[in-house]
């Protein structure tokens, strides 16, 4: 009995996972849309600052193309859990189907009229678990190329912050608005790494 | 392991019952499975659900080549009746599964596609098996809203599905024995699992007229010779559909 639990614990894990990654995704879209807004705000706090706020004013755009852009990754990966949900349940329902055959002994007339069924349902569970690998791994290409683009994201963040500082009139106000995208991409950065750290374990 | 028991035979035209599996974890509900079988050809009652697949498959193979079972017939859509049916079209794809049309879009959860099943309507119908006419006989209501029952009027055996049923302690007899003590273990069984009044006085009545030597539930016990109609007006009298507060 322990060892059936244990199965149907192991087999839950991916599960577990891909709603772990589906939260982590619905975060990050949240806080990337946050970015925007600021990003938005900034820009018309950095016009009204005129030519002196100019640099903070490009800048400013580029983190709202940043965030539109990781804004449409994340949508992206939408398609990836819908994917990974078909993939996980269709496992769980082929070693399953696969399980029942364990009760026909080995050595029994049983055992050899059911050997084809068993070979076609092995053969199932092997196309299954390749296509859910595929999916895994493509799951983690798609949030290292987010990961990146988040580089990109600290470093305009931080640029931010320098511009703020030249931009002396209302320089309070826009470095407060550049502290606040620092801080937003840093906690999506987090998230994400957590997110691959946390996918990395998959086969 | 379960064992596949010869219950009629008339040249090739015979039925056997698959029962009573003593390593059936407890959780599970203990099922009969009849095979009836003319000339090389088979039809398999309510298969059962798949967590005892093994045990049914293995007890069949004992008894007759699988590859012979061309039909299915699902008294109704339960869980205990019909969940193998995925196991049974990895064997046989080409399996035909008879049941109510009531269900035709619920089963198919179980495994199989619009090839596999031939809707029955809420009337009857003949199913035929080699030389064989069975008759799918409505039970409706009794207790699934759309429930058959098959009727070999050569053989004169009814299969029951549930009606009938009985919740006996494990390796009981095959055949109902003392019809006064078996009958405490199926009345609690008929009482709540059977819905409707006047649909089990329906099916009682009609029954009562088919020449009868063997009544065949899905659970429990066989009635044979004078406890079929015993149990047919046991029926008759109990007021069922308990589960409603009166
Ligand atoms: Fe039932
Ligand atoms: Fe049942």
């Amino acid at each position: 009995m322990a060892s059936a639990h244990a199965q149907a614990a192991a087999a839950n894990e991916p599960l577990r996972l891909v709603v772990e990654v589906n939260e982590g995704i619905r975060t990050v879209i949240g806080i990337s849309r946050q970015v925007n807004l600021v990003a938005i705000n900034a820009m018309i706090v950095a016009k009204q600052a005129g030519a002196q706020a100019s640099g903070f004013r490009v800048v400013s755009s580029e983190l709202r193309r940043f965030s539109r852009q990781l804004d449409g990754l994340m949508q992206e990966l939408d398609r990836f859990i819908y994917l990974l949900v078909h993939s996980v349940a269709e496992s769980a329902r082929v070693h399953r189907h696969r399980h029942h055959l364990d009760g026909i002994a080995a050595d029994s007339p049983a055992a050899v009229a059911i050997a084809p069924a068993r070979a076609h349902i092995d053969a199932d569970r092997e196309r299954v678990d390749a296509e859910s690998r595929v999916r895994w791994r493509d799951l983690g290409f798609h949030l290292d190329r987010a990961l990146r683009l988040c580089g990109t994201g600290v470093a305009l963040s931080r640029a931010a912050k320098i511009e703020a500082v030249y931009a002396s009139t209302l320089s309070g106000d826009l470095r407060q608005v550049a502290g606040e995208i620092e801080a937003a991409i840093l906690s999506i950065l987090d998230t994400l790494k957590a997110l691959r750290t946390g996918i990395a374990g998959v086969r | 392991m379960k064992k596949t028991t010869v219950i009629y035979q008339d040249g090739s035209h015979q039925w056997a019952v698959v029962a009573r599996d003593p390593e059936r974890p407890n959780y599970l509900i203990d099922t009969n499975e009849y095979l009836v079988s003319s000339g090389d050809r088979c039809l398999l009652t309510d298969p059962g659900g798949s967590e005892i697949f093994a045990a049914v498959f293995s007890a069949l193979t004992m008894y007759t080549d699988p590859q012979r079972i061309e039909a299915i017939f699902a008294s109704h859509q339960d869980p205990d009746i019909i969940s193998s049916l995925g196991l049974w079209l990895e064997f046989n794809p080409s399996l035909k599964c008879h049941l109510s049309w009531l269900w035709s879009e619920f089963v198919p959860h179980f495994g199989g596609t619009d090839q596999t099943f031939v809707n029955i309507p809420d009337e009857g119908e003949t199913i035929r098996l080699g030389n064989l006419a069975l008759e799918a006989l409505p039970a409706h209501y009794l207790h699934s809203s759309g429930n058959f029952h098959l009727y070999d009027a050569q053989a004169r055996i009814l299969f029951s599905g549930d009606v009938g049923a009985a919740l006996l302690p494990p390796c009981s007899d095959l055949f109902v024995q003392d019809f006064d003590r078996h009958i405490g273990h199926a009345k609690g069984f008929h009482q709540r699992w059977m819905g409707s009044n006047e649909a089990k006085l329906d099916w009682c009545e009609r029954v009562s007229r088919l020449p009868l030597d063997m009544l065949c539930p899905q659970h429990g016990a066989i009635y044979r010779g004078a406890d079929v109609m015993r149990f047919i007006n046991w029926f008759a009298e109990l007021p069922v559909g308990s589960g409603v507060r009166r």
